[in-house]
């Protein structure tokens, strides 16, 4: 039985500047006025129309039509794409493009959750599929970046024709509530669950809060590696430097004590013979 | 927890400020949360539909997965459990470890191969750089996702 571990061997790992959780770069203060009715563009759906007029020293633009920037979905999925990102209709939205990081910087747009207790900037996008945009922001009251998954109804229901795409919708967000209860109940192995704040809906969005992780596999993949000589693990290199070893852990009915630095799938695996990759290459003939 | 994850692949492994390893993006998930299935083996837990990311699915979600993109009218569902998510992960790792741009992918004058017998019959012929033939516990680099994918999730 294998594992996957990541982690440092070092005891003592270098400063890690890009995880430092960067300060909320403003705060509900620093919003002078937000006007709230509830005439907003769907009226009926009883949410809290908002507009932000002016946040610090960015000036707002005109709210603009959900409907129209749902014209422009042909353009999803495809990253050369001139796409506009992140609509809504609590909140006035400016439109942007894809651009890399440093062009959005000190132009936040605004995101408001329904209730109204949830303030987030959003400041880049990290990504776009079937399912609408990942945007990075800041959480003025969590004190914290965050991702903010912003799921698009119409385009998913229309996109998936053979199963309804809402039904997906809907049991991602069963699945992230019960992930959560299970990190609130310790359940073993929630710690690889990720942590979903908050979640709401409007009617054309679907808006998930969820932790932001600066790494992903494939970001490690395309960095420089090396290889660990006495141990013969791998050694990535991530764009700051930061040094982790990939190292395969036999452990095969051996758990690895809780203090090590191991952190992988399964430390306590018992093997269980029942599934052999070989069976399913029967189609190779 | 039965869930099914059916995405599994480097993009959606992130690894965390305190550097664990977190699995995301459930968009794709399959999950059995009601209590009725909390007493079922895993084994009897089977998905028909097949989402996911062509180079990482089994060899038994694909067979649904391409039924299901070149023949609407007559789609053949497949039946699969968690060994899928188990496969994925072999991939997803290997690929990792011989930082490969997706290691069962096909490519440019494969996409009309069916991807039934295409992706599998890779995996067995995996040319595998001198730089990555890594011997772990005894066996090459690309055994290892037959050999993560001996564990039955129960």
């Amino acid at each position: 039985m294998l594992g996957l571990a990541v982690g440092p061997t070092n005891p003592l790992p270098p400063p890690l500047r890009a995880l430092s959780p960067a300060p909320p770069v403003f705060s509900r203060d620093d919003v002078s006025s937000i006007h709230t009715s509830n005439a907003g563009h769907i009226p009926d759906e009883g949410g809290i129309q908002v507009e932000i007029t002016e946040v610090g020293p960015n000036k707002v633009a005109h709210p603009c039509d959900p409907w129209d920037q749902i014209q422009e979905r042909s353009q999803w999925g495809d990253p050369e794409a001139i796409v506009t990102w992140a609509f809504t209709n609590d909140v006035e939205v400016q439109t942007k493009t894809p651009s890399p990081p440093a062009e959005t910087e000190g132009t936040p747009t605004f995101l408001l959750s329904s209730d109204g207790r949830m303030t987030l900037a959003l400041r880049s996008f990290l990504g776009a599929g079937s399912h609408g945009t990942v945007v990075s922001a800041d959480w003025a009251e969590g004190y914290r970046q965050v991702a903010v998954k912003i799921s698009h109804k119409l385009f998913i229901s229309e996109l998936d024709s053979t199963e309804p795409g809402l039904k997906n919708l809907k049991n991602e967000l069963d699945v992230l509530k019960a992930l959560k209860q299970s990190r609130e109940y310790g359940e073993l192995g929630s710690k690889f669950f990720p942590e979903l704040f908050k979640s709401w809906q409007d009617g054309k969005n679907v808006y998930f809060v969820m932790d932001l992780y600066p790494w992903n596999l494939e970001d490690l993949r395309w960095v420089n590696s090396d290889w660990d000589a006495t141990t013969g693990d791998k050694i990535l290199w991530t764009a700051e430097m930061v040094r982790f070893h990939f190292a395969f852990v036999s452990l095969s009915c051996s758990p690895i004590p809780a203090d090590s630095w191991c952190s992988g799938f399964a430390p306590h695996a018992n093997p269980t013979p029942g599934y052999q990759a070989g069976k399913c290459l029967h189609h190779v003939h | 927890m039965r869930i099914l994850h059916r995405d599994i692949k480097p993009a959606n492994v992130f690894i965390t400020s305190t550097r664990h390893v977190i699995i995301g993006d459930y968009g794709l998930a399959h999950a059995w949360l009601d209590p009725f299935y909390a007493n079922f083996p895993t084994s009897f837990l089977k998905a028909r539909d097949a989402p996911g990311t062509m180079a990482y699915l089994a060899p038994e979600v694909l067979e649904g997965f391409y039924e299901d993109a070149v023949n609407v009218e007559v789609r053949k569902y497949a039946n699969y459990g968690f060994e899928a998510d188990i496969w994925s992960l072999g991939v997803t790792i290997c690929e990792s470890w011989c930082q490969s741009d997706g290691l069962f992918r096909l490519r440019e004058g494969e996409k009309d191969m069916d991807p039934r017998s295409a992706i599998p019959s890779k995996i067995l012929h995996l040319d595998v750089p001198s730089a990555v033939q890594q011997i772990v516990d005894g066996h090459p680099i690309w055994h290892l996702i037959t050999r993560v994918s001996t564990r039955t999730l129960s």
